[in-house]
């Protein structure tokens, strides 16, 4: 398959490279990922947004908040750890501080008390990882319910789902148990953050085009993510000219 | 997945860093402040109805933006292919489209300042000034793009947000979809037409809820807290 190879090409990037890698701007799938857009979009017209609706109804938005601090704070390990890849020593140690306090003081991250204390949290997948190793993104990609993507980030995906802690922590010693408990996680996780995600997915449908807006925004977050939310410094070389048209 | 959706949001939501160096068009810096915040007056004069009210914003935006030149810059090589008719209709398409926008986004910002912060010069005749809008739930940064022109007035041509540290350029946004649009339609300027009148009247029925909401309140009722 066409993904797999191109997967395998940005991944045969030389990985010794000083810079971030570059995000593609290019969009060779684009047929296939305007598909599975509006495959995404209808799942979440069908299913997830009456489930969302649901979910909200009976969730007081103080709970929702709760929700997301307790799975914010089972990703925060992932986080130390793609700290200490990127070689950014401060912000592991601020990941770990905050997953140790508000595992304890916070009740086991139900409460992020760090951000109440001032210290807000920040998050770091190996997608970003490999972006500050020098791996170029490779092309955009729309996967079937995770949504927007491209080769690197699909790896990352994959690299934190596999580190995650959550995957090994034995709940009951029943196989069957612990895995309706790690999917009852992972179904909450998922209405809590639809849930969140209301406005913003009323918003992009009402986008003239709604693939172009996705696209470029999950593009561009992306590398401001990569540049730890510094903004660009030549943010301001290449803006178009006004009198070309 | 998450800051990017916020993103979108944040940026529709208003529809309209900074380690670069310091002030350098004192002029532009001052165009911005005064104009912006003769805007923010306009929401925030209690003695203009939504008609006064809309009209006075009306006129301060065509003194403001230059529309014309924003218009043909959302659709790129398409200005010079469509007919004089095409972008007669299309341009009338897009200032409507605009006011709308105005209409039922800016109403948000009521009661806010616009603090200007520094500014760059691209060159002598284009710089981008940055200002922070003061408001309750935290400061939003907002970048003008401004351009001084021949007969030496200043107009602003783009508006860019920047959202954890994403600048968004809202023009530049919009031409990107608008090109897809006429790219997708082999140039078809009715298509594009259709789909921005779509969009206003979206935004009409919006601001006419919005309107009816405000009147059915009860006076000096206590608006409810959080989202």
């Amino acid at each position: 398959m066409k993904i797999f190879s191109v997967l395998a090409l940005a991944l045969s990037v030389a990985a010794c490279a000083t810079s971030p890698g570059q995000t593609s701007r290019e969009d060779p799938y684009e047929d296939f990922n305007r598909s599975m857009l509006e495959f995404n979009l209808a799942v979440d017209d069908a299913v997830l947004e009456p489930a969302s609706q649901a979910y909200t109804a009976v969730t007081p938005r103080w709970g929702r908040d709760r929700v997301a601090d307790f799975f914010g704070n089972l990703g925060e390990p992932v986080t130390f750890v793609n700290d200490v890849l990127q070689g950014e020593p401060d912000r592991a140690a601020e990941t770990g501080i905050r997953f140790v306090v508000n595992s304890t003081v916070g009740l086991a991250g139900i409460f992020d008390v760090m951000r109440f204390g001032g210290m807000e949290g920040h998050d770091e997948d190996f997608g970003q990882t490999l972006a500050v190793w020098g791996v170029d993104s490779g092309p955009y990609l729309v996967m079937p319910l995770l949504g927007s993507t491209n080769p690197r980030d699909l790896v990352g995906f994959g690299v934190d789902r596999a580190m995650s802690p959550t995957n090994y922590v034995v709940y009951s010693g029943d196989d069957d148990e612990d895995l309706a408990i790690r999917s009852g996680m992972v179904i909450l996780n998922g209405l809590n953050a639809r849930s969140r995600a209301q406005t913003a997915i009323e918003t992009l449908r009402e986008q003239p085009e709604p693939y172009i807006a996705l696209r470029r925004t999950y593009t561009s977050q992306r590398d401001a993510e990569i540049r730890n939310g510094q903004t660009d410094p030549n943010a301001y070389q290449d803006l178009p000219d006004f009198d070309d048209f | 997945m998450a800051h990017f959706i916020k993103t979108i949001a944040i940026a529709a939501g208003v529809a309209l860093a900074t380690g670069f160096s310091a002030a350098a068009d004192q002029a532009s810096e001052n165009y911005v402040r005064v104009n912006a915040n003769a805007a923010l007056d306009t929401l925030n004069n209690p003695e203009l109805d939504a008609d006064d009210r809309r009209a006075e914003f009306q006129a301060l935006m065509n003194r403001f933006t230059d529309l014309e030149r924003v218009s043909r810059f959302v659709i790129g090589r398409y200005a010079r292919t469509f007919s004089d008719a095409e972008f007669e209709s299309y341009l009338t398409a897009y200032s409507r489209y605009g006011l709308a926008t105005y209409e039922a986004e800016l109403d948000k910002y009521r009661g806010e300042e616009i603090e200007v912060t520094g500014s760059t010069d691209r060159n002598d005749s284009d710089s981008v000034v940055e200002t922070v809008v003061r408001r309750a739930s935290g400061d939003l940064p907002v970048r003008w793009r401004v351009l001084k022109m021949d007969d030496g007035n200043y107009q602003v041509v783009d508006v860019a947000l920047e959202i954890d540290g994403n600048l968004l350029w809202l023009a530049i946004e919009q031409r990107a979809q608008f090109i897809a649009i006429l790219d997708r339609s082999n140039g078809d300027a009715q298509e594009l037409i259709n789909t921005i009148n779509g969009m206003t009247a979206r935004l009409e029925a919006r601001a006419v809820a919005q309107r009816t909401d405000a009147s059915n309140a009860i006076p000096g009722a206590t608006p409810q807290s959080g989202r």
